[in-house]
């Protein structure tokens, strides 16, 4: 009777009270190899090549596994195409004229993309008051609300910026939730910097990153 | 199968052709699952997982036909604000095109269905205890498949690109981007560089890859022994259609960025998540970690409990455990749908926050006195020791119809599905949509009846 174990060494066949490793059978001659022997283990497939370290079957078993692994490594870097890459800078974009837009009014204007409304801002024409606060006449912000990604407006009656869906309201000097639920995570509105040149207002960058996520460091208008 | 014959009487050539097709398939992997066609009703709790997988058969075959048509491009119109979207060629499919809006409402309510019959199926099979046991392998398969249903139902509504769909859009992409570290790498995995590549995405995981992952891990997940129970398979297939003609699905109103959105809520499947979010903690805590701690516990739960023991009354804490997570999760789906005051209904964004230490409160509340409740229920009503075990069944008195009866019946289900048909493709050349699918799915209950009759009947 010849029964295999499913021990802790892999391919021991016990016979007789005898235990003999896998490599016995590659053995040629197989009784001066292992049967007259009573060890348990036995390196090395003869008995002229003790103490070689690693069998010739456990060498291909590693060497396999490496192989396998060297030849799918290369798709790590297939990641690259499931997370497309977006630019961190832009080409500037004409949004307006600076006579366009009244004193406490503003407009939406489409910036970097057209592909998703997340990338709608608004430009603000900041009354006297929050424009000395500010620092700038004009300022612009993703709309994109940093709680659920709903669209912000500007509300020129209460001089907020407001959420329609769960009521997050932004300070529309830098952004700052000041109210709602957005006020709870506590980021800027990302801000949309512009550059005023001959009475054009063009937008020039935004982190994309921070969109409907918000921005840590406040806007230097 | 049902007729078997004996080798000596001679056999029809259509009994000899399933001879021949059943020798050559015992070389495929087909009949290496054994389908079992019960003679007569059996419970079909029992085998809701195959019923589960009959609705996503459905849900291929409609979808696959839904696929026609649909179309998941989004073009925004800077200057005027007006969208081009998916949208659009739903509402043709819902609205122009014949038998589209049938398909689409067996697609939609299939859905529900699926979604319904696996929670049902997982909760029955937990109650008898078969998570463990080498049963393990079954188990973890299923919550896995579990999870992806729900994911693939997500983008499935999504792909509409109604108002409905661009807020679970919205509250999917933000939990996204709240991931800690790799957030914005998360983002534009799911969301790539706008709307019409997420659309693109949530289509191509819709469609192929999450319904490929799920067949090859049910491979896995199937038992050796299935029971195919045609009467029932019919029968939930002519619920959902009757369904789908009583409370056609909605089309919803498009989305347009510049419109104002009102409350909406997510589907029903979702809702438990979505109260979560609106108690207004921490987003990815809300949205993805307490609901894997949810469904992490109920996937190690084979390796906790190791007895032996499968009765729901030899395992109380694994009993109440079950009871606390379905209590939990019926107070936090309904709780979704409600104001702040569950009792109220939610008509205005106020009310859309949830007071958390109430919430959660009420979460833990749910759970303890599902751990009391089953403990001192069981020990109130436990058997004197020593008393035996008591298995017998009730039997119930059976009526036997007697031979003209069966004619009556049989014959009158049959002209009753002549009638219907009749009436369903007049229905469908008039218009009546919602008819047709009503009608449909009568005569395929009506099927269902007339097959259970033949099983008790032809033995």
């Amino acid at each position: 009777m010849v029964s295999y174990e499913l021990g802790q060494s892999m391919n021991t066949i016990s016979y007789r009270g005898k235990k003999f490793t896998s490599s016995c059978l590659s053995c040629k001659d197989f009784l001066n190899c292992c049967g007259s022997s009573t060890s348990t283990e036995f390196d090395g497939a003869s008995p002229t090549k003790k103490k070689v370290g690693l069998s010739r079957r456990d060498f291909l078993k590693i060497m396999g596994g490496v192989s396998a692994v060297l030849a799918v490594a290369p798709f790590a870097v297939a990641g690259q195409y499931l997370i497309p890459q977006v630019p961190k800078t832009f080409q500037q974009q004409l949004v307006a004229k600076t006579s366009d837009i009244a004193v406490n009014d503003s407009m939406f204007f489409w910036f970097p993309f057209t592909t998703d409304p997340t990338y709608t801002n608004i430009l603000i024409h900041l009354p006297p008051d929050l424009a000395k606060e500010a620092g700038s006449e004009f300022v612009a912000y993703n709309r994109t609300c940093i709680h659920l990604q709903c669209l912000t407006s500007y509300l020129p009656g209460a001089e907020i910026i407001g959420c329609p869906c769960h009521g997050s309201i932004y300070r529309p000097t830098d952004g700052w939730p000041i109210g709602g639920p957005a006020a709870e995570i506590g980021r800027y509105l990302p801000n949309v910097t512009l550059k005023i040149d001959d009475g054009n207002i063009y937008a020039v960058n935004v982190n994309l990153d921070d969109i409907g996520y918000g921005n840590t460091t406040p806007p230097d208008w | 199968m049902a007729t078997q014959r004996s080798q000596t009487e001679s056999k029809s050539p259509v009994q000899l052709l399933i001879d021949w097709l059943n020798q050559r398939l015992e070389r495929t992997i087909f009949l290496g699952l054994k389908f079992t066609l019960p003679k007569k009703f059996v419970s079909p709790l029992g085998f809701l997982g195959f019923l589960t997988f009959s609705t996503f058969a459905i849900l291929g075959i409609s979808g696959a036909l839904l696929m026609l048509y649909y179309s998941p491009y989004v073009f925004f119109n800077t200057v005027t604000g007006a969208v081009q979207s998916p949208y659009d060629s739903v509402q043709l499919i819902n609205n122009v095109y014949p038998f589209g809006s049938v398909l689409r409402n067996i697609h939609y309510h299939a859905s529900n269905a699926m979604v319904l019959l696996a929670t049902a199926h997982m909760f029955y099979q937990y109650f008898s205890g078969r998570y463990k046991l080498r049963y393990e392998v079954l188990w973890v398969t299923g919550i896995i498949i579990g999870i992806l249903t729900i994911i693939e139902a997500y983008t499935g509504y999504d792909l509409v690109l109604n108002v409905r769909g661009m807020l679970a859009i919205n509250i999917g992409r933000a939990l996204a981007r709240s991931t800690p570290f790799m957030g914005p790498m998360a983002f534009r995995l799911m969301a790539g560089t706008g709307l019409s590549d997420l659309i693109l995405r949530f289509y191509s995981v819709h469609v192929f890859i999450f319904p490929m992952l799920m067949i090859l891990i049910m491979m896995v997940h199937f038992p050796r022994y299935l029971v195919l129970d045609i009467p029932v398979v019919s029968m939930v297939s002519g619920v959902i259609l009757v369904t789908g003609g009583l409370f056609p699905v909605e089309l919803g109103a498009k989305f347009i960025p510049t419109a104002q959105a009102g409350i909406t809520m997510p589907e029903w499947y979702l809702t438990g998540m979505y109260a979560i979010i609106r108690t207004g903690i921490d987003k990815f805590l809300a949205g993805a970690v307490i609901p894997l701690i949810f469904v992490i516990v109920f996937l190690v739960v084979p390796f906790l409990d190791t007895s032996r023991k499968l009765t729901i009354r030899d395992r109380p804490f694994y009993t109440a455990m079950g009871l606390a997570g379905l209590g939990q999760l019926a107070l936090t789906t309904v709780w979704g749908f409600r104001a702040n005051d569950i009792f109220m209904a939610l008509n205005s964004i106020p009310q859309l926050e949830i007071n958390p230490y109430i919430f959660f409160g009420s979460v833990v509340f749910i759970g303890a006195a599902a751990y009391g409740g089953t403990y001192v229920y069981f020990k109130s009503t436990a058997p004197p020791p020593g008393a035996r075990p008591t298995h017998g069944r009730k039997q119930f008195p059976i009526y036997k119809l007697t031979g003209n009866e069966w004619r009556a019946i049989v014959i009158s289900l049959l002209g009753f599905q002549v009638l219907f048909d009749i009436y369903s493709v007049q229905a469908f050349f008039s218009g009546f949509k919602n008819v047709v699918l009503l009608q449909i799915g009568i005569g395929l209950i009506a099927f269902g009846i007339l097959a259970h009759l033949y099983r008790i009947g032809a033995e």
